[in-house]
């Protein structure tokens, strides 16, 4: 390692970096800022703005430090007088044809035009003639608007498509004084990465429609979250306009999850926190009509159609969960279905995968995984439908070398990017999966990178999760197994269904509460309690209760609503599909009128009689790490702003029978319960509620 | 006995100002103008052709020490503006129970937009009612007034050339010249050749 | 004109098989490498490149219609829309813009009555002014009419030229029509000062307007080895 480190001086500062690194990465390492605007630490270095020119002791002309590799002995001065007399030449140059229009600007006051501009530029232009005009606010896609006077021709837009996402996207039209940033010709700019190019540009060129005008940054709190619209788990900023409104979301780099990126489906799927429909008060179903009330008359209402049914039976109350709460509300409804309801059917309407308490070897592989990966194989997966980042990290690691198999039933959008495919049947997978042990492809040695999507065990789960283990030990090379990861379909999926198979194990089936248990008269659904998604509800049953942040229309068929905050005013912990426990915090209050999906279970629990020991979503994750085998010895602390996956356990049960008695019935129990995988990416930025998914009949 | 006559002395003084001429008026009945740079109720510009001036930038809400001033930006009409450019200010509230009538809001505005003007007679039944929406703080359509900023601008040195540093000829703001110098261009012709900087040209000037 | 002046068919659909076809003759190299080549047969062919081209280039040669069209406007040779019979480029490069091409450009918009990058009412003339340098700035300001290069071009011989194009044009017209009705098929305006030196000077120049190796040597005879001395004295 030593022998590969180039030692060098910049500002007078020696830096030891490893062979390769640019001028502008070691000047970064040293702590010196250069200025750039066309490079960006993801893609390859282009040197088209020239902003971070400076002079290396030695050459006579002077360099862009982005461009530059370090060589032994360099000496690099980026602010003697040489170095900042050519950069304030530069952006003399880069300004002339700026409009300088800041105050109408929605970069003004984050641009780096303006900030490099006050840092290293003259103060004042020489330029007195006519500036270049061209076309301002050009509707270039579904989410970007592009004023071509601001631009600076820094092409970052351009690569990002080209390099990055891989897919048509801007490109630079004409050349010489000419150039700007454009479409083909009618062909809006539709990527459902679009938003990364606005958040990448250096000036105001490229904006978002649904951000514009609407704030200023110096108004704007940023609270470091989660993106709940996708299992990837990529961190954010959602930004706050004066304490009150959600105005838009920004990437919170986390290379091990998102590598500085998002999709367009989360960075713009926050319009629904602000929407005027959301629910603000409880309603009561009086006399056929849902009426406003007051929350401990809700509540109280609530609890006593719920324990009305209750002595029923085990299965009279059905609670329904949805896959996007967080950890810490799937454990306490699992608490309050087993130790209050006295319920053991409580079920997350979604897919179907093998959890990784049982299957270890299953849930072993991790995004960064992907990087060193000589073979990935994706099983049934279209990542760029329902986890568009995965997609992005899977494209980034192909053209690291890696090869791409495909195991696919219909076309998916890597289809260009695969190596080799192989037809799927998701009834038959064994077939699938032993051509793909028997591919070239998978002939070498070499790490293997397996991700399946769940859907493929909806048919047949126990037949799947052992075809599934039996590739496992297939495609072991070397005495090194393949790491196998699902690609589940929505945020919290993987955590709620750990949360609630681990109150299901440690509670038990019945309830703890004598009247819980009274009568063993009655079968089937007679009250559900849906928490946070749609749901169809029986026609004869007699009590529903919904807890929701809209009427939706599942909520216009309950006896009572009530109204719940969204994921942007929650507290709690996300678990990605990788295994990753992450924070999501709270960016606003909650809506007056509503309260957090926590705070409700545990004030239903205390109308039920019920005081559970922890109040806050602090105490309720001590308490999951340390009830929760995968999650014991976490702490919110260790979690801190970048997460950490859970650890997973050593020993690995055998097989299937090694389950509790119920836990196989319950896993086919459950797949019956599904028809058809997450919303398209269409309806999901259309629709405002769009995170719950419907529970189909 | 120097005493008394200190006494004596200090009712004289009374005694004099009794005679004096009152410096008090009957008010309100009575009042005396104000200087030209008090700084009262703030009022919003428009320009002679009836557009606001203000551009809903924000920055008046960025100077505010009291946190006075409430401003939500929308995209302009690009057939029916409402201001020259592309931004303009849908919502543009004034507290004026917070705010200290300081000024800064005036110094930081790009085009002059938002001057404090002679009113000082603030007074209100209801707290809410200090809230000075935009329409209330608007100078009616028609009248085009450049206010208090004429007051407290300090005049150009003779013989400088006011145009030197626009760098758009088009007359119009568009936000290329965004110092306070700017203000006023917003309602000038049209007319690229007309409004030519002087300096470099293509020929020498006849 | 010279003979060998290309005039450009004045077509306003592209043959998309043709297009197919030329796409096939580049079949052997990269695609990269054959955008070049396919867009140079497209032109020759028709005059100009399309959207429907354009997308048919990138299915034929498997690459994306956004890169293909990037590709495209970077050369200001390729034309996106049908252009003029005649073709005049007026390079306006840092060399040939420093040494009057505004002057140039405001003779042409004046007489031909079209700004840059457009095409008389009756499709005769395109106007082209670029900003990206010909490469022959030692013959600064450069002007290129169908094809052919005319260096040290100043007002007056600018003028000539488009009395060349006209004279070509109306008699070709006159042909056709009627004798007499001159006024009516004329193509451009005349030379603003027409009738006295300038036009007096045209005639005295040359019957045709000389091409740039012709151009050259006179203006070398008439002044001397320097051939800019000669060009300034007009200025």
């Amino acid at each position: 390692m030593a022998e590969n480190l180039v030692n060098l001086t910049i500002d007078g500062v020696p830096v030891s970096v490893p062979n390769g690194t640019l001028i502008w990465k070691a000047a970064q390492m040293a702590q010196i800022d250069i200025p750039i605007y066309c490079y960006h630490p993801k893609m390859k270095p282009l040197g088209a703005c020239r902003i971070c020119i400076v002079q290396v002791e030695g050459q006579p002309r002077l360099t862009t430090a982005c461009t530059t590799p370090v060589a032994e002995g360099m000496a690099v001065h980026s602010r003697n007088a040489v170095a900042s007399e050519a950069r304030a030449a530069i952006m003399e140059f880069l300004l002339i044809n700026h409009p300088l229009d800041c105050p109408i600007c929605d970069r003004g006051g984050e641009c780096d035009l303006q900030d490099f501009a006050v840092a290293y530029g003259r103060g004042q232009s020489r330029f007195i003639e006519d500036k270049k005009h061209a076309a301002k606010a050009v509707d270039i896609g579904r989410e970007i608007v592009l004023d071509r006077e601001r631009c600076i021709l820094c092409q970052r837009c351009v690569r990002f498509g080209e390099e990055y996402a891989q897919e048509p996207g801007l490109i630079m039209i004409e050349r010489g004084v000419k150039m700007e940033i454009g479409t083909f010709p009618d062909q809006p700019y539709d990527s459902i990465f679009s938003g990364n190019t606005v958040e990448m540009c250096p000036v105001g060129a490229l904006t978002s429609k649904r951000y514009r005008f609407r704030a200023r940054p110096w108004e704007l709190t940023a609270t470091s979250t989660i993106c709940p619209h996708c299992p990837v788990g990529c961190n954010i900023k959602a930004d706050v306009r004066l304490g009150r409104e959600v105005v838009r979301f920004r990437s919170r780099e986390n290379d091990d999850v998102d590598d500085g990126f998002l999709c367009d489906r989360g960075r713009y799927g926050y319009t629904f926190i602000n929407s005027l429909d959301r629910l603000t008060t409880p309603l009561l179903r009086k006399d056929g009509e849902l009426l406003p009330a007051t929350w401990d008359e809700a509540l109280a209402a609530a609890a006593q159609g719920l324990a009305n049914v209750a002595h029923h039976g085990a299965g009279a109350v059905q609670t329904i969960v949805a896959p996007t709460l967080t950890n810490e509300e799937a454990y306490l409804l699992g608490k309050l279905c087993r130790t209050v309801l006295g319920s053991g059917n409580i079920t997350a309407p979604h897919g179907n995968f093998a959890l990784a308490a049982d299957y270890p070897e299953l849930n072993s592989a991790a995004f960064n995984d992907l990087d060193g990966a000589n073979l990935i194989i994706l099983i049934g997966a279209n990542p760029y439908q329902h986890q568009p980042v995965f997609d992005l990290r899977v494209k980034k690691a192909l053209r690291g070398g890696a090869k791409l198999l495909l195991l696919r039933d219909e076309t998916s959008d890597l289809d260009e990017f695969a190596a080799g495919t192989i037809e799927l049947d998701v009834s038959n997978l064994d077939e699938a999966l032993q051509a793909a042990t028997r591919h070239p492809l998978a002939a070498n040695d070499g790490r293997i990178v397996v991700w399946y999507d769940q859907r493929i065990l909806f048919a047949n789960p126990s037949a799947g999760i052992a075809v599934l283990r039996n590739l496992v030990g297939q495609l072991t090379r070397v005495g090194q197994p393949p790491l196998v990861g699902p690609l589940v379909h929505f945020s919290n999926e993987v955590g709620v269904r750990e949360m609630l198979q681990a109150t299901r194990l440690r509670l038990g089936q019945g309830g703890s509460q004598a009247w819980a248990t009274r009568s063993q008269a009655g079968s089937g659904t007679q009250a559900i309690y849906i928490v946070g998604t749609e749901a169809t509800v029986p026609e004869d049953c007699q009590f529903v209760v919904v807890q929701d942040s809209f009427l939706t229309d599942t909520a216009k068929r309950a006896n009572v609503v009530l109204p719940a905050a969204t994921f942007a005013e929650a507290a709690g912990t996300y678990t990605s599909t990788e295994g990753r426990v992450q924070r999501l915090r709270p960016a606003i209050q909650p809506l007056p009128g509503s309260r957090s999906h926590l705070d409700i279970i545990i004030a239903l629990a205390a109308t039920l009689n019920e005081r559970f020991d922890s109040a806050s979503y602090e105490q309720v994750f001590a308490e999951i790490a340390a009830n929760v085998p995968l999650y014991n010895g976490l702490t919110l602390g260790k979690l801190g702003t970048k997460g950490m996956r859970r650890p997973l356990p050593s020993a690995l049960p055998a097989s299937l029978a090694d389950l509790p008695a119920d836990a196989a019935e319950t896993l086919a129990g459950v797949a019956r319960l599904w028809t058809r995988s997450s919303p398209p990416l269409s309806r999901a930025l259309s629709s405002s509620c769009s995170c719950s998914p419907a529970l189909p009949t | 006995m120097p005493r008394m006559f200190d006494t004596v002395k200090g009712l004289g003084i009374t005694l004099s100002h009794i005679f004096r001429k009152a410096d008090t008026i009957s008010y309100p009945e009575q009042r005396r103008p104000h200087p030209p740079r008090t700084r009262g109720r703030h009022v919003l510009h428009r320009y002679e052709n009836e557009l606001e001036r203000c551009i809903g930038c924000l920055l008046c809400s960025a100077a505010c020490p009291a946190n006075a001033i409430f401003i939500e930006a929308a995209e302009n009409d690009s057939t029916n503006p409402t201001s020259p450019g592309e931004r303009y200010a849908a919502t543009y509230e004034i507290d004026m129970l917070r705010c200290i009538f300081c000024g800064l809001c005036e110094q930081a505005c790009p085009t002059g937009a938002v001057t404090l003007e002679g009113e000082t007679e603030l007074v209100s039944f209801a707290r809410s009612s200090m809230v000075y929406t935009k329409e209330m703080l608007l100078e009616p359509r028609g009248t085009a007034t450049r206010g208090s900023i004429l007051a407290w601008a300090a005049p150009a040195p003779a013989g400088a050339d006011t145009d030197l540093h626009v760098p758009d000829s088009r007359g119009q703001f568009d936000g290329a010249w965004t110092t306070a110098a700017a203000v006023g261009k917003a309602n000038l012709p049209v007319n690229p050749s007309a409004q030519r900087p002087t300096g470099r040209t293509e020929e020498p000037q006849p | 004109m010279s003979d060998q002046a290309h005039h450009y068919a004045v077509a306003r659909e592209i043959d998309l098989s043709r297009v197919r076809e030329i796409c096939d003759q580049y079949r052997n190299i990269s695609p990269e490498e054959a955008l070049m080549p396919v867009f140079q047969g497209i032109q020759e062919e028709y005059g100009f490149v399309n959207e429907a081209a354009c997308y048919e280039v990138a299915h034929q040669l498997n690459l994306s219609p956004t890169q293909v069209y990037s590709s495209l406007t970077f050369y200001w040779i390729y034309k996106w829309r049908p252009g003029g019979k005649h073709r005049l480029f007026l390079c306006e490069g840092s060399g040939c813009y420093t040494t009057g091409t505004t002057r140039l450009r405001r003779v042409v918009e004046e007489r031909l009555g079209i700004g840059a990058g457009e095409t008389t009412f009756d499709g005769k003339i395109t106007f082209q002014p670029f900003s990206t340098c010909m490469g022959a700035c030692e013959w600064s300001p450069l002007v290129e009419l169908d094809g052919e290069f005319y260096g040290f071009v100043d007002e007056a011989r600018m003028n000539q030229l488009i009395d060349e194009l006209n004279r070509q044009e109306y008699d070709a017209a006159d042909q056709l029509a009627a004798p007499g009705s001159d006024a009516q098929y004329a193509l451009v305006a005349p030379a603003p000062n027409s009738g006295d030196a300038s036009t007096a000077n045209v005639a005295q120049i040359s019957e045709r307007a000389p091409s740039l190796t012709e151009y050259e040597a006179e203006q070398t005879a008439q002044s001397g080895p320097q051939p800019n001395s000669g060009n300034a004295d007009t200025r």
